[in-house]
Formats: C-alpha cells, sequence, structure tokens
C-alpha cells in the first residue's frame, strides 16, 4: 500500500515503494549514447548536421547575405522558428501548472528542457542576424536599412529572448532539484559525480518545508516564464509589426506570433514525449488522455491563430490600400502552394483532424497532426518575412538554397542534441513526477471497503 | 428522502420569491428606470422630429453617442453568455447560481445594443431597408457595408440568445405554473411548453442545452469580431487596424465580465440570495475579469505602441490628439481599467467581498465606456480629409443615460416573471455534491456531468 501522505509532502519517498520502484527501474539513471544503436547514429547525424551548418555560416554567411537576400531570410527564420516552438514548450509546460492540470506531470519535464536550446541561441543568433564579419554593429546603435526607424527592435529582440529563456532555465533547473538530490544519493560516495550534484542539489533532502519552498519558487518561476514568454513573442512579432514596411505594420503580428508558438510548442511537446517515451521504453509513459488532452488544446489553438491569421488577411483585402493589398496579396498569389501548406497545417489539420477522438487519442494520430503543424508554422515564417522582400528582389534570390536547407537542418539537429545531451546529466522524465502520476489513483481502504482515490496538488496559486 | 423534498421546496420558496412577490422596492426601481428611460424615449423622438444635426456629430465626427452607446452595449451582451456557454462546456460546477442572471443580462444589453445602430441613422424610419426584402424597385442590401454586417450578427445573436435562455427557463416556468393562478398561470402554461419533467423531457433539454452551448460560442465572438471589423475595415486612420476584432472581442468580455459581477452584488443583495451567490462565485468571476483584463491591456497597449513607434504620419495624428485632448479620457482608461482592478483583484479577501467586486465591476465599466469614446472619437476627428472635434449634446448626454434606463427597465421587468437563478440547475448542484456511505466510512464524492459533446 502506498502511503498517499508522500504525494504531497515527499513524493520521492514513493519511488522507494515497490509499486512505482518496479516502472522506474527501467529509466536509466544517466542514458548513455553507446557506439551502436539508433540513439548513436542519432546524435552523430545531429552532429554532423550542425557543424555543417556552422560551416557554412561561418565561412559562406556574410558574402551569401550580400548576394542573395534568401540566405540571410530563410536561415534567420529557421532560427526564429526553433526559438519560437522552444520557447513555445515551456509556456505550453508552464499553462498546464498555472491550469492545474492534473495530467501534467509526464509532460513537463519534457517540455522544459526544451529551454536548454536558448544555448544554441545565443551561440549562433548573432551570426545570423549580421554574420561575422560585422558582428561588432550588435552593439552599436546606428543601424538604418531602412526597415526599422530606431535601432531598438535588435535590442529589445535580444533581452526578451534572453529573459523568456532564463526563465525557463530558472524553471527547469528549481524542479529538477529533487531528482539532483536523487542522482547524488544513487552514486557511489565521494565520487566526482556525487560531488557534483551534492553541489546542484542545493542540500535536498526531501522534507516537507523543501517541497514546499520549491512549491512556491515553481509557483513564482511558472508566472515568469508565461510573463515573459508573452514578452519575447510580442517582441519578436514587433519586429515585423513595428516596421514601416506596409503589411508588416499589421498590430496583430505580436499576438498571432504569441498564438502560432504556443500551438507549435505543443506540436513538439506530443513529438518529444512521444520519442521519450520510446527511447525511455516506457510505452505508458505518455497515454491516450495525454494525446487526448493536447489535441484538444491544439483544436482551440488552431482556431484562435486561424481567427487572427484571418483578420489581417480580411482587414487588408477589405481596406484595399494598394500598397498594403499588393504585399498581403502577394503571398498568396506568389507562393500559392506554400500559403495553402500554412493554413492547411496551421489551421485544418490540427482543428479537424484533432475533432475525432480516434486520431487525437493515438500517438500516430496526433504526431503526424504536429508535424504538419510545425511544418505550417515553418512556412508561415517564410510567408511573413519573404513575400514583403519580393518587390525589391528577383524571386530565385529569395527561394532557399541547399545551404540555408542545410542552416535549418543544422537547428533541427542542434534542438534533438538539446535532448540528448540533457539525458546524459539528468532525467529528460522527472522522477517525483512520474512517482506523482503513478501514484496519483489508487486504490484506498475507507471502513470496510476499498474504493479508488484520486489525489490533487492544491492549486499553484495557493501556493 | 424527506429532507430533500423539504430543501427542493425551500428553494423553490426562495427563489421565486422574487417573482411571485412585489415589493416596493421593486416597484421604486420600475419606477426609476421607467422614468429615465421616458425621457431617453422623448430625446430619440427630438432626434426624429429635429434631424440627426441634435446631436454634437460635425464631420469627420459622423458616429459619437449612438455608435459609442452601441459599441459598449454589445460588450456588456457578450460576457453573460459567454460566460455561462463556457463554464457549462468546462463543466465548471459553480456556474449554476450566475448563469440565468448573466444571461438575461445579455439578451436585455442585446436589446438596448441593437436599437444604437438604428438610432445613429440619419433616416431612422426606414430602417428595415437593411432587411433583403423583396420590393417594387428591386432595391436590395449592400452586403459589403459593415452597417448589414452589424445587423445580421446582432439578430443571429439576440435570437441565438433568446434560445439559449429559453431553453433553460422551461423546467422553471413549470414550476411557476404549478404554483400561479388566473393571467400568470396561463402564460407560464403557455412557456413551459408542457412540462411535466420526464425523463424524456430531461433527455431533450440536456441535447438542446449542449446543442446551443457549443453553437453559440462562435456566434458571440462573430458578434464583436464584426463590431470590430465596422472600425477595422475602414481606411481611417487609427480604425484600420488588423487587432480590432480581437481587441474588440476581448474588450466586450471584459466590461460584460465586470458588469456580470455589478449584476450578482445588486440581485444577491436585492432578493437576499446569499445562500446561492457564494463568495466564491465572486472569487471566480473576478479570476476571469483580471485574466481579461491583463488581456485587453496586452491588446490595447500593443496597438497605440505600434502606432507610436513607426510614427507613420497617417496613425500618428489620433495618438497626438489622444495624448493631447482626450487626455483626460487615457487617464479616466488607466485609473479605472487597469489600477483599479490590478490593485484589488490579486487579493482574495477583496475578491471574495461582494461589495468591493461591485466597486471593480463598476470601475471597469467606466473604463469601457471611456475606452469607446477613445476608439470612437478621436480617430475619427484626425481622418484624412478634416479634422474636426466632437463635443456631446444634451441630446448624446441624454440618449446614453437613456440606454442605460432602458436596460434597468428590462432587467427589473424580466425579474418579475423569472427567477433570476435557476432552479433546476441549483438543485442539480446540490445533488451532485453528495456523502456516501462505503463500508463504515463517509465518504464526499462528486458526480461528474456527461461532457458536452
Amino acid at each position: 500500500m502506498l502511503d498517499t501522505e508522500h504525494f504531497f509532502d515527499n513524493p520521492s519517498d514513493i519511488v522507494e515503494s515497490d509499486e512505482v520502484a518496479s516502472s522506474l527501474r527501467t529509466i536509466m539513471i544517466r542514458p548513455g549514447v553507446r557506439r551502436r544503436g539508433l540513439l548513436f547514429f542519432t546524435t552523430l547525424l545531429c552532429s554532423v548536421l550542425v557543424i555543417a551548418a556552422g560551416v557554412v555560416v561561418w565561412f559562406w554567411g556574410y558574402p551569401a547575405q550580400r548576394n542573395n537576400p534568401g540566405f540571410w531570410h530563410f536561415s534567420l527564420i529557421s532560427m526564429l522558428f526553433w526559438l519560437s516552438v522552444t520557447q513555445g514548450m515551456v509556456a505550453v509546460s508552464a499553462i498546464l501548472r498555472l491550469a492545474h492540470a492534473s495530467w501534467r506531470y509526464m509532460l513537463n519535464r519534457v517540455a522544459d528542457v526544451a529551454s536548454l536550446f536558448g544555448f544554441w541561441v545565443f551561440a549562433i543568433l548573432p551570426f545570423l542576424v549580421v554574420a561575422r564579419g560585422r558582428i561588432y554593429v550588435l552593439g552599436a546603435s546606428a543601424h538604418s536599412n531602412n526597415v526599422w526607424r530606431t535601432a531598438g527592435s535588435m535590442l529589445f529582440d535580444s533581452l526578451a529572448i534572453g529573459t523568456a529563456y532564463l526563465a525557463g532555465w530558472m524553471l527547469l533547473y528549481l524542479t529538477s532539484i529533487p531528482d539532483f538530490g536523487a542522482l547524488r544519493d544513487k552514486l557511489p560516495a565521494d565520487s566526482k559525480k556525487q560531488h557534483f550534484y551534492r553541489r546542484i542539489a542545493l542540500s535536498w533532502q526531501g522534507a516537507a518545508k523543501q517541497w514546499r519552498t520549491l512549491r512556491l519558487a515553481e509557483g513564482v518561476m511558472v508566472f515568469g516564464v508565461i510573463v515573459s514568454f508573452v514578452a519575447s513573442q510580442t517582441v519578436q512579432g514587433w519586429d515585423f509589426q513595428l516596421a514601416s514596411a506596409r503589411d508588416w505594420d499589421s498590430s496583430i503580428f505580436a499576438p498571432l506570433y504569441t498564438v502560432g508558438s504556443l500551438l507549435g510548442g505543443l506540436a513538439l511537446t506530443a513529438l518529444v514525449a512521444t520519442a521519450t517515451s520510446h527511447a525511455a521504453k516506457l510505452p505508458n509513459l505518455v497515454t491516450s488522455l495525454h494525446y487526448d488532452n493536447l489535441g484538444r488544446f491544439m483544436i482551440g489553438l488552431g482556431l484562435v491563430w486561424f481567427y487572427f491569421r484571418w483578420c489581417d488577411y480580411l482587414t487588408a483585402w477589405y481596406g484595399n490600400i494598394p500598397e498594403e493589398w499588393a504585399l498581403q496579396n502577394n503571398r498568396v498569389t506568389a507562393f500559392p502552394i506554400l500559403a495553402a501548406v500554412m493554413v492547411i497545417g496551421c489551421f485544418v489539420v490540427p482543428v479537424f483532424g484533432n475533432m475525432f477522438r480516434a486520431i487525437r487519442t493515438s500517438p500516430v494520430g496526433l504526431c503526424t497532426i504536429s508535424v504538419c503543424v510545425l511544418i505550417g508554422l515553418a512556412v508561415q515564417r517564410f510567408l511573413d518575412t519573404v513575400p514583403t522582400f519580393a518587390p525589391n528582389y528577383p524571386l530565385s534570390a529569395l527561394i532557399p538554397s541547399a545551404a540555408t536547407i542545410l542552416v535549418f537542418a543544422g537547428l533541427s539537429g542542434m534542438f534533438v542534441l538539446t535532448y540528448l545531451v540533457a539525458a546524459r546529466y539528468f532525467p529528460v522524465v522527472s522522477w517525483w513526477g512520474l512517482s506523482k502520476r503513478l501514484s496519483r489513483m489508487h486504490e484506498s481502504t475507507l471502513g470496510n471497503g476499498s474504493v479508488d482515490v484520486m489525489l490533487e496538488d492544491p492549486p499553484i496559486w495557493e501556493t | 428522502m424527506g429532507d430533500m423534498t423539504q430543501k427542493s421546496e425551500d428553494i423553490n420558496k426562495d427563489l421565486t420569491r422574487g417573482v411571485l412577490q412585489t415589493t416596493r422596492s421593486w416597484w421604486m426601481c420600475f419606477l426609476f428606470f421607467g422614468t429615465v428611460l421616458a425621457w431617453g424615449t422623448g430625446c430619440f423622438v427630438w432626434q426624429l422630429v429635429h434631424g440627426i444635426d441634435v446631436y454634437g456629430m460635425e464631420r469627420p465626427n459622423y458616429w459619437g453617442a449612438p455608435i459609442i452607446n452601441f459599441v459598449y452595449w454589445a460588450g456588456v451582451a457578450l460576457s453573460g453568455t459567454m460566460i455561462s456557454a463556457i463554464l457549462r462546456l468546462l463543466h465548471a460546477g459553480w456556474r449554476r447560481s450566475i448563469t440565468r442572471m448573466t444571461e438575461t443580462l445579455t439578451v436585455c444589453a442585446l436589446l438596448v445594443a441593437g436599437l444604437f445602430p438604428i438610432i445613429h441613422l440619419g433616416r431612422n424610419w426606414v430602417f428595415f431597408w437593411l432587411v433583403p426584402y423583396p420590393n417594387e424597385r428591386g432595391l436590395w442590401p449592400n452586403y459589403k457595408s459593415p452597417l448589414l454586417w452589424d445587423a445580421t450578427a446582432i439578430s443571429v445573436y439576440l435570437v441565438s440568445s433568446v434560445l439559449f435562455w429559453y431553453s433553460g427557463l422551461i423546467p422553471d416556468f413549470a414550476v411557476l405554473r404549478d404554483r400561479t393562478t388566473g393571467w400568470r398561470h396561463e402564460l407560464y402554461s403557455m412557456l413551459a411548453l408542457k412540462w411535466k419533467g420526464s425523463d424524456r423531457e430531461w433527455k431533450r433539454l440536456r441535447g438542446v442545452s449542449a446543442i446551443l452551448t457549443v453553437m453559440i460560442i462562435p456566434v458571440f465572438v462573430s458578434l464583436h469580431t464584426i463590431v470590430g471589423w465596422d472600425f477595422g475595415m475602414s481606411i481611417v486612420p487609427g480604425w484600420h487596424e488588423s487587432i480590432f476584432a480581437p481587441y474588440f472581442v476581448c474588450g466586450a468580455l471584459y466590461s460584460g465580465a465586470g458588469a456580470v459581477l455589478v449584476i450578482m452584488c445588486l440581485v444577491r443583495r436585492a432578493y437576499h440570495l446569499e445562500k446561492y451567490i457564494l463568495p466564491k462565485h465572486f472569487d471566480n468571476v473576478a479570476k476571469i475579469v483580471m485574466t481579461i483584463g491583463l488581456l485587453w491591456f496586452y491588446f490595447f497597449a500593443g496597438d497605440a505602441w505600434s502606432d507610436w513607434f513607426t510614427e507613420d504620419p497617417t496613425h500618428i495624428n489620433w495618438l497626438v490628439y489622444l495624448f493631447g485632448g482626450y487626455k483626460w479620457a487615457l487617464i479616466t482608461l488607466a485609473f479605472f481599467g487597469m489600477l483599479v482592478p490590478l490593485v484589488t483583484l490579486p487579493f482574495k479577501r477583496l475578491r471574495t467581498s461582494p461589495w468591493a467586486m461591485l466597486a471593480v465591476g463598476v470601475s471597469v465599466n467606466i473604463a469601457m465606456f471611456t475606452e469607446r469614446i477613445i476608439v470612437v472619437v478621436p480617430e475619427a476627428s484626425r481622418s484624412w480629409l478634416a479634422w474636426g472635434d466632437y463635443t456631446p449634446t444634451w441630446v448624446d448626454v441624454s440618449i446614453t443615460i437613456g440606454a442605460f434606463g432602458l436596460f434597468g427597465f428590462l432587467y427589473t421587468l424580466l425579474s418579475k416573471f423569472i427567477p433570476l437563478v435557476s432552479l433546476w440547475e441549483f438543485k442539480e448542484g446540490e445533488v451532485v455534491d453528495a456523502v456516501v456511505t462505503v463500508g463504515n466510512a463517509q465518504v464526499p464524492v462528486t458526480v461528474r456531468e456527461e461532457a458536452i459533446g
């Protein structure tokens, strides 16, 4: 029989109970990458892609930007896409905590780890924005390419994106402390690794007071993550919205980007959670309940995304201001296939596909929908950016080249590597979260009878 | 079983008291709002006689008080049914005490809002030209006109809201039918549609309620989207904004949720419903108000910020005017719309206090009425071709006061005919939370509602 009090006081203690320990044994403490097998080849492939993309950006970046604006746009769009969806994952995790979703435990850590992608962003973004030859302009104020009227956007971007990732890192670290404590206790005494985990576990003993403090800190950081996420995506939307270029000067860009980011975060969370459950060989890690709820959430966000996109389009169409409509129309007439892919990926598939319970509750169904959503969002980044420049450049200069596609692949490799590297140092599936999930519903004796009991944490705002 | 019957009888007695007994305070309210309404109606007649010039509308300000009132009341109408429908969809158990009064709020506010597009017309008496009816001159409404969109959206929302409201009233009409005599008995017999409370009837009622709950959500979003498009589809600088539709939906929800707080507090006090409308109801609605308020501010600030930052000459003038001549409106908006809610709503003690929430509800509505002024006047005052100022006349002020009178009159009148807390829904809520015996232990249980869809 589980000691249910530990659900609230010290969930890690439940890990030691027989019912839970048997499940947890299958999760590797430190999943190593052997020199064979799928994980090894995935790591190898991602590393090669990252190095190749880095070589392209380093040696070819600046001349390509000068001669081919498509390089600059597409590479930067690729980065903004990955930045957006990784921040979206952390925000989804925070929203599930705030909404007191009782099914969230398994998804929180999986989604929070995406914040580590921020390290890649800070390493590579400066090179994609200005290229190494002119990296110094990031610190300067004079920036007049006749798009931004002041030099503010770059600074706002750096601050907002940095704050959002910082909040994500803090949330990830705080909620990982109990697992660091468990790692410290499981490793050989006085080893270097044990010393390392002892330091980062911050004297964690699992006392009830520590859990309460952790819960309070988690609550504070949840608000911090949501606010900084909205600020970050808003500022990225403002990169367009605050420009004087017609069609970018659309006041709906900030909320459109915020909602798109959440939609992408949701899709990527579904994919990563599924991949993690396969890699950890725990098929029950993500259940049909998770898929069902993620699918429902996706329906709502898909509808809101379409509502915003439609308002943007219709306002330009009905207003019929020539320069505004010409650019808005260019998105559809010059890139009809991409426009269709965007709408199908971001609206039709997630909304109508998820309306069928059989589809949204199956891993294959929801993962297929998620891939469509991510494709749609990536295309949206392209369509929001490139058609605006189309009148000034030949279309051939704006079509992605092999080099730019390689950069996108490299950035995708970075995302996968983020998880593979993180899994070397701490559980990407929260142990204490897992123990809470496993102990949340169980049979309990009351009087002479037995009933199914479901335990719930108090809402985070009551901490 | 005996306890249950007695409890049910007590609920019937408490919740139908307002319908079956007429107090002096009810008459005072009725006469007060009736007088205000009569004054407003008189002013409208004055407009019919003397023409649209009686308003302070001069080019380029051609909308003025009637459209400010229209947008405001359409907003108030939005939240009543929205709160009821969304809470039903989410199975929020606490909704049962407040759904009826919020749905009634929607019906009354929408009737007020629907009058203003007609009031603002130059020739009000031909408003029926908006209806696509066959006529000998072959005239047909211009479907490209946002005015027609308004008429369509309001009609659809009014019909949907009345259906939603009425379907939930049927079992309560049956209760009133069985407790009244004379013409009232006849009236309620007709309205109750021979309701007997059989399983089949309940099943059908639930089916209809589920369908209407899901269908009314896109309807209310479309209503205020179209109100936003009245502005957004124009090319007037400051109005031609892609964000206007969601921004208007958000603003409408904000004012409407504030109005719900006001109605909850007043109905609770007027009909002594302290047992039924609890502090937790104020707490939950206040949380909704706070969330929507933050979202509304996000849209408002994002819109103004992008116009200010780009310094586009076609966009900046209305902001310059706003920060100049309409500074008082901006300060009012910031104080009542952001400061007051933000300093009160984070505190649970205040959120659970009915009178504090009444103050917040009033504050939010002052702010949102001011926001409608900000949306309608400064942009039109600094348009492409001409610049001008808008000074409301006594007729503008009178029809605005008359609108509040009409709303109060309708709500007071309806409260005489329908219970403002749903009897059957409240009783259902009492049953789903119960204590059952398992072995030798008493276990509190909650019966989960069947999910809609």
